[in-house]
């Protein structure tokens, strides 16, 4: 049980490190 | 339980990778969020108690915490993403519901059946030694799914290892040997 202060910071920052992996350039077709 | 309600959006997360992660969390921790204020305005209350584990006595949550409101707040948060898809709506409600089902082995007998109920539930957990090896075997659980089904699925978990290690970090610092415990 926790007061409001301590979901301020970890859930954005939890959603901040969930976001999708970026797909990385294409490699050039040989 | 605090990081164990994180572990379990991540959890949920992983089941629904449509969800979005921030109402998922925000859902887990919803009762806790609701308390605060709660306690502020006067409608509950609780007790600090040093030394003692987890650090307060929580004398009255019937109207963030009981089974019947959790149920209600359950199914107001699920409506607020009514349009997002009833799948959607249905795991952010469930997210809700969820901090009750993590509460009832840890907390003592304070969760109410509704609002005045003089039954009231829960196990007990953190009045015994394993409160926090309990806790910590919840966030194993659902942090490996979750980073298990980010490696399989690719879609979520940009960071997936960073994330279950925050989750890991604020038990670690809930630990009872570094504070009163919570």
């Amino acid at each position: 049980m926790l007061c409001l202060a301590s979901f301020v910071v970890p859930i954005p920052l939890i959603a901040w490190l969930d976001r999708a992996p970026k797909s990385g350039p294409k490699p050039p077709p040989l | 339980m605090y990081a164990g309600h994180f572990a379990a959006g991540l959890a949920l997360k992983a089941r629904k990778p449509e969800a979005p992660t921030w109402a998922l969390l925000v859902g887990t921790g919803l009762l806790d969020i609701l308390f605060g204020p709660f306690v502020a305005l006067g409608i509950e209350r609780a007790t600090v108690t040093p030394g003692q584990p987890p650090g307060f006595r929580l004398d009255f949550i019937d109207w963030s915490h009981s089974l019947a409101m959790s149920l209600v707040w359950s199914v107001a948060y699920a409506a607020l993403f009514w349009k997002r898809g009833r799948d959607i709506a249905a795991v952010l409600g469930f997210a809700v519901f969820s901090h009750f089902l993590l509460d009832l082995p840890m907390h003592p007998a304070d969760l109410a059946l509704w609002p005045g109920s003089a039954v009231h539930l829960g196990f007990g957990l953190w009045h015994t030694p394993y409160y926090w090896w309990f806790e910590l075997a919840c966030i194993a659980l659902g942090c490996g799914y979750y980073w298990a089904r980010a490696r399989r699925l690719r879609s979520f978990g940009g960071h997936a290892a960073w994330a279950c290690a925050v989750v890991l970090a604020l038990h670690v610092m809930n630990a009872p040997w570094l504070s009163s415990g919570r």
